[in-house]
């Protein structure tokens, strides 16, 4: 009796020290800051906020579209693509050496690289046809009661330098801006596969120690 | 002269035994049954663990989400139909729990409150994984999807460290509710011979020998009636000294024309798994959005928990309550209690449940079978995006759905029929039959209606 007694104390602390190993990560991470990049196209100031740090998977991404007033802007259609910047530089290389205008781009404003913090000489471009890797375009619906506030969840598939290829389209004008994103390395995974492997061993040594004295006893 | 004519023995296709093969005998006694399946399926298990936790982080990319969520979870109900819990006797989870016992297992006696109220866990387990996995996206998620692989060995070796045998796999498994219904309408059946089994005072085959240890899930092949809980590992045949076991096929559903004892807890998990496949049909059609911007109006919160929670509950309800409504109706006729009513006829939505739970699945299997291949390819770096990963036309899968679900519900208004004949006579079995049928009836319908939309894919 006493030894099962021994044994669920043990047990209770091993328990409370792995759930306290296993929060930790989730700790960390919750600190971690997002980041707000901000341009102005077409008189319309538009935000864009990421809620956490991005990471490799999928992340929440908030929009926001202000007009020249500082109103916010409803009723607009946002889309929003993600492509690596090595893709994305060729590519506008192959249309500033030449390549054939492509629909819709005509009247289209342009973000200036010098709109963006830390951005240098980028434009803003759509996905081209006829591309190797063609990014999944996510449609951002507005937030119900947060005017002028869309959102939507952006997937990178890997770690690395990526842009945004942000489309609207505000009252019939199409604008368009990128924005550029590092996306870092997540180690959650490597913290909870550490946090698992920590409560089994703890699990297997807690069997262990009590089968020992259940054997001497 | 007179000739002895030899014994006839039934072929395996009449219910003979199929241990009377050489073949299929020397292979199930011998140490490599199941051991060398169990050793592949933990590799396959380390491979998943490895890809959902440090794999490409998207599902549409990772093998681990392909290998569990397009490949594993489809075959199943699959290999419940054919092979009974088969599956059990290889799972990576029972192979951690053995090893565990192995060398650190305390073998303590079973808790009283589990094998009390196992059963009413692992139907909670189910519930709420599902849920989870529409609210937290755990099946889109590979961190996630590793995440509840890797709870679930936590609670493994916690089960091997300390208690006896399988306890774990018996009592606590979510799976284990919806095993033990699918395996009872299987067609591998594994049990004693009553007669060799009643001159027998050893029960060799529940305390175990030398040759093998006693049975994991704590069955008695000399009183075991059914098939929900053996999981074909063996360890009976190994260890029985008078060749009493027998492996034989039988028809789909052939045990719950008659089931010894009904539980009421496998009756609600019958009508509740009828409703999990609903929420997932229905998610997985492109009417959802529409149906939750409805929920939105109606509940005045954009709140997904909020708004899953409400079809999901509303979706596990309906079954059940039809069950109810037909038990009811069926004790005017039959004067059997509406519980007892409840209990005993429950059963009869599992050759339903199977049917729609293959169906649906087999969209998933089918119409994204490729994604296993693409993504294993892309561990090697070979690109297949845009590539489609369609095994069979969406018409196909249609059809072969339509189909499925036709022959589950012939089965269940069968065991209707069967289990009514077999408790009743004259008027009171037709009397007794109607309401089920017409609870059928409803659950096919829906079930069909659902089936002829469009679904999205998992990867």
């Amino acid at each position: 009796m006493i030894a099962q007694t021994k044994m669920v104390r043990w047990l209770v602390c091993g328990l409370a020290i792995s759930l306290l190993i296993l929060m930790l990560p989730g700790t960390a991470l919750a600190h971690g800051e997002g980041e707000k990049a901000i341009v102005k196209v077409g008189g319309y100031r538009v935000s864009l906020f990421f809620p956490e740090s991005a990471k490799a998977g999928e992340n929440p991404l908030h929009v926001q579209i202000m007009d020249e007033m500082g109103k916010p802007v409803t009723g607009a259609r946002v889309d929003i693509s993600a492509m690596p910047i090595e893709v994305w530089r060729q590519h506008r290389e192959s249309m500033e050496s030449g390549a054939p205008a492509m629909d819709g781009m005509q009247g289209m404003n342009h973000a200036s690289a010098n709109d963006i913090a830390g951005m240098h000489d980028m434009t803003g471009m759509h996905d081209m046809p006829g591309m190797a890797v063609v990014p999944k375009v996510t449609l951002f619906n507005e937030l119900y009661r947060k005017m002028g506030e869309y959102f939507g969840v952006i997937a990178f598939p890997a770690t690395g330098h990526w842009i945004l290829n942000t489309h609207f389209s505000i009252n019939g004008q199409m604008l368009n801006a990128a924005f550029p994103v590092d996306v870092a390395k997540d180690s959650t995974s490597f913290a909870i596969l550490a946090g698992f492997a920590a409560l089994n061993a703890l699990i297997i040594w807690a069997a262990a120690v009590t089968k020992r004295k259940a054997v001497s006893a | 002269m007179i000739t002895q004519l030899s014994k006839l023995i039934p072929s395996w296709m009449a219910g003979g035994n199929l241990l009377n093969n050489r073949w299929i005998d020397r292979f199930m006694r011998s140490r490599w049954y199941p051991g060398i399946i169990q050793w592949l399926t933990l590799f396959i298990f380390v491979v998943i663990i490895y890809q959902l936790l440090l794999g490409p982080s998207t599902a549409h990319d990772n093998l681990g989400t392909a290998l569990t969520w397009v490949l594993w979870w489809p075959l199943i109900p699959l290999i419940f139909l054919f092979l009974g819990r088969f599956w059990c006797a290889i799972c990576p989870f029972a192979t951690i729990n053995d090893f565990v016992q192995k060398f650190v297992g305390n073998n303590r006696k079973v808790p009283h409150f589990l094998k009390k109220y196992g059963i009413w866990i692992m139907d909670a387990s189910f519930i709420f994984i599902t849920w989870s996995d529409h609210v937290w996206g755990v099946v889109g998620s590979p961190v996630d999807s590793g995440v509840l692989l890797l709870i679930l060995t936590t609670a493994v070796v916690a089960s091997g460290a300390f208690f006896e045998r399988r306890t774990f796999c018996r009592h606590v498994c979510f799976l284990g509710g919806l095993a033990g219904n699918y395996s009872q309408a299987g067609m591998l059946s594994l049990h004693g011979t009553p007669e060799i089994c009643a001159k027998c005072d050893m029960a060799s085959c529940f305390k175990g020998t030398e040759k093998a240890p006693g049975c994991p899930i704590f069955e008695f092949p000399r009183t075991m009636t059914s098939s929900a809980n053996c999981v074909l590992c063996g360890d009976c045949l190994k260890n029985c000294p008078n060749g009493s076991i027998q492996l034989t096929i039988r028809p789909p559903t052939k045990e719950l024309w008659f089931v010894h004892k009904p539980k009421v807890e496998a009756a609600f998990l019958a009508a509740v798994i009828m409703g999990i496949v609903f929420v997932q049909n229905v998610t997985m059609l492109g009417v959802w959005g529409s149906i939750l911007s409805w929920l939105e109006t109606v509940t005045g919160t954009t709140s997904y928990y909020v708004n899953f929670s409400i079809t999901f509950l509303v979706a596990i309800i309906l079954p059940v309550s039809l069950l109810g409504w037909a038990s009811l109706v069926a004790t005017k006729n039959n004067k059997a209690s509406l519980v007892d009513n409840f209990t005993r006829f429950g059963y009869a939505i599992i050759a339903l449940d199977l049917a729609a739970h293959i169906a649906h699945n087999l969209f998933h299997m089918l119409a994204e079978g490729k994604s296993i291949l693409y993504t294993a390819l892309a561990i090697f770096g070979v690109d297949s995006h845009g590539a489609s990963p369609a095994l069979v036309s969406t018409p196909t899968i249609q059809m072969l759905q339509f189909g499925l679900v036709g022959l589950g519900f012939l089965g269940s208004l069968y065991i209707v029929y069967r289990i009514a004949e077999s408790k009743y006579e004259g008027d009171v079995v037709w009397a007794t039959f109607k309401p089920y049928a017409a609870m059928l009836s409803c659950l096919g319908i829906l079930n069909i209606v659902l089936f002829t939309l469009p679904m999205a894919h998992r990867m």
